[in-house]
């Protein structure tokens, strides 16, 4: 039986007892909605182990390491060194697009999401480009939220000459938060009334420990905008300002249903869509 | 005799001709059987390398002598992308270009209760989630790896393989010496694709080329249903034992966007085709296939015996007809709760600041509107870029637990007129090209 087998078979139990355990609390969640409590449920998460970060630069041969019936698998390592032309975008590339964006500095009224000056850090992506060829340098475009002014900046950089080529900057628009913005969407949840249900079902998931931090849960952030989809008259400020749903789950535990909440990172709110 | 492979080649050429919607759902049935001959012996150079620079090309020569050739990368919210694609029949002298960017555009998760909705790759991301891809899942594969920036790690993201599909061809006929003769192959793919993680559900990104030119792009989405989101009768269906727990049904409404780049050019023209009802012959109804050329940008919904095709300005078969790659569209629901989502294709003049179909963010496209209806303006096209919008209505059922095996939504590019004769088509075979005509 290869590892996945397992896991598989393993996933099933889980199940099992997930779907006892979803029906046992959803009736109590239906129960208590009003109160605003929090369904946390069980899912099957066999293959849902992130692991740690992977090695980079390891290429190896792994054909036959994952049992019988796997034929050869190769693996090629993330590229390393100069880039030209298209393809990922490097580790070292990503750092210095940040630093040349960095060092192009930001007006004096731009703010991070903690209120410190200068701007909040999302993502960085390759240009796109049709004409691209293979020795075409790398054009990348990094993105930052400023709080200050609740505006999206997109600075493109010339990797090859170091040069921030234009600044573009927009509001209403709400690219997917970073991991340190959702951190700070799950810390406001936590802290605020509207995190009881989260907080009760956390102590039911872990024996009664308290939660405290974002470090404690499994955290995937959502934007959320208004301008894009139905909101409730009390989030409709979302999309103006920046706002941040969860997909939160107990570091190896159950899944706790927070997908109602919305977090406001621009005035540090909580609202419910329901 | 060659009578019946006259009869033979004749009825291939008028299905063709008549019924185009033949192709819908067809892997390797593009035996196009017309066509003058294709050289018999073209010498074919090495391969030229993908213009990718220094990052590591996908390319695979399948069984029968096709190669395909493409650059990739991940972005933290489209995803998997494909560039440089190239398609090389064996006995093509050169790659053929097809497309200069392939990459999904949106998926939109909307619920029937009314509840909630998902903007999956504008509000989340698919490389922001993508997962580690294990060597089980990518059996005699190649598994690449790339740094996400989101991650602020690599991830072993992609998945190249190959994959058999089944006939290619089978034919019996009668060669000139009143011999029985049979021809037949097995066609076979290569596979491409990245695994995302969004919560409880798992998307699968996937592209295949077929080795007869056919790129089929699909979704699949595999995982859990959402643990939460029950709802009532007529917007849920029952899980489990009973009537208790009804798990909310809703939408997957999918977007590609495809940037063209036919044989090195991305001044391609767009034509729609509709067959229509012509009056009744003495032996079956007449049908009349028109063409109507797409020169502005347009807004278009799907119709009975109605595909679109995009034709090269650059390069012609040994035929002489020219290039083109046909659109072949499956069964698709569309969401008609949102503008954007109302329609099943958009051709838009290509704009680098336009790649999400809705929640479009990039602030150099500010004022211009954040979704792909809205950029339908009337403007000429001289860069044209195809949305393909496949919407699929899920119903849960009791097997969609757990975990949920996959459902597919998704559609194929189709090649029209590329090569003379089909790139299967047996050497004994290749200089019947245009008998029966």
């Amino acid at each position: 039986m290869t590892e996945q087998g397992e896991d598989q078979r393993s996933g099933a139990r889980d199940g099992a007892r997930a779907r006892t355990l979803r029906r046992a609390l959803w009736g109590a969640g239906a129960a208590v909605a009003a109160t605003a409590a929090m369904i946390a449920v069980t899912l099957p998460n066999g293959a849902s182990a992130h692991g740690g970060p992977t090695a980079a630069g390891a290429a190896a041969s792994t054909g036959g390491a994952d049992g019988a019936g796997a034929a050869a698998v190769t693996e090629n390592a993330a590229p390393q060194g100069p880039q030209t032309g298209i393809g990922p975008l490097t580790e070292a590339e990503v750092d210095r697009a940040k630093s040349l964006a960095a060092r192009h500095g930001t007006p004096p009224g731009y703010r991070t999401a903690e209120g410190t000056q200068g701007a909040e850090y999302l993502d960085t992506d390759l240009v796109d480009a049709p004409d691209a060829t293979s020795g075409t340098p790398r054009r990348v475009e990094v993105l930052f939220y400023d709080y200050g002014h609740d505006q999206l900046v997109k600075q493109t950089v010339d990797l090859t000459t170091g040069t921030v080529e234009r600044t573009d900057t927009a509001t209403g628009v709400q690219p997917p938060p970073s991991n340190d913005e959702t951190r700070q969407a799950a810390a406001l949840l936590i802290r605020d009334p509207l995190g009881q249900g989260l907080r009760a079902d956390f102590a039911a998931a872990t024996k009664g420990q308290t939660l405290t931090s974002p470090a404690q849960l499994r955290l995937r952030g959502m934007s959320f905008n208004a301008g894009e989809q139905s909101a409730p008259a009390g989030l409709d400020q979302c999309g103006t300002h920046r706002c941040v749903r969860l997909f939160t789950q107990v570091r190896g535990g159950p899944w706790i249903d927070t997908t109602d909440y919305v977090i406001d990172l621009s005035d540090h709110t909580v609202g419910r869509i329901h | 005799m060659n009578i019946l492979d006259a009869r033979r080649a004749l009825g291939a050429t008028s299905a063709l001709l008549l019924l185009p919607a033949l192709f819908t759902g067809t892997l390797g049935g593009t035996a196009a059987a017309a066509a003058r001959t294709a050289p018999a012996a073209v010498r074919r150079t090495a391969p030229a390398p993908a213009p990718c620079g220094t990052a590591r090309p996908i390319t695979r020569t399948l069984p029968s002598g096709t190669r395909w050739t493409m650059c990739w990368r991940m972005s933290g919210t489209k995803g998997l992308v494909l560039e440089k694609i190239s398609y090389q029949p064996k006995k093509e002298p050169r790659p053929i270009t097809v497309l200069a960017s392939a990459a999904l555009a949106q998926v939109d998760v909307p619920y029937d209760s009314g509840s909630v909705e998902y903007n999956d790759l504008s509000d989340i991301g698919f490389g922001n989630t993508a997962v580690d891809i294990g060597p089980s899942e990518c059996p005699g594969g190649s598994i690449g790896s790339a740094y996400i920036p989101q991650q602020g790690q690599n991830v072993k993201a992609l998945c190249v393989t190959t994959a058999p599909h089944g006939y290619a061809y089978r034919s019996d006929v009668t060669d000139a010496h009143g011999n029985p003769k049979k021809y037949t192959a097995q066609g076979s793919d290569l596979v491409v694709f990245s695994v995302s993680q969004l919560g409880w559900y798992e998307y699968v990104t996937q592209w295949n080329f077929s080795d007869d030119g056919t790129i089929t792009a699909k979704v699949g989405a595999t995982g859990d249903l959402s643990p939460s989101d029950y709802s009532g009768q007529g917007t849920g269906w029952p899980i489990g034992r009973g009537d208790h727990d009804r798990a909310t049904s809703h939408y997957h409404s999918v977007f590609w966007r495809l940037d063209f780049d036919l044989d090195g050019s991305s001044r391609a023209k767009v034509e729609q085709y509709d067959t229509k009802r012509a009056g009744q012959g003495s032996g079956s109804a007449v049908l009349k296939t028109t063409a109507t050329p797409v020169t502005r940008e347009v807004a278009a919904t799907s119709a009975l015996r109605r595909w679109w095709r995009v034709v090269s300005t650059a390069g012609r078969n040994g035929d002489q007809h020219p290039r083109s790659w046909e659109l072949v569209q499956q069964h698709s629901d569309h969401y008609d709760a949102h503008a954007y989502t109302s329609k099943d294709l958009y051709v838009t003049q290509y704009r680098a600041c336009e790649q999400l179909a809705s929640g479009n963010s990039d602030p150099a496209c500010a004022g211009r509107g954040t979704s792909v209806d809205r950029w339908v303006d009337g403007e000429t096209l001289s860069h044209p870029v195809m949305w393909v919008n496949v919407g699929f209505h899920h119903i849960p059922r009791d097997e969609d637990q757990s975990p949920m095996p996959l459902h597919w939504q998704g559609f194929q590019l189709s090649p029209r007129d590329v090569t003379a004769m089909s790139p299967l088509t047996p050497d004994a075979l290749s200089g019947d090209d245009g008998q029966g005509h």
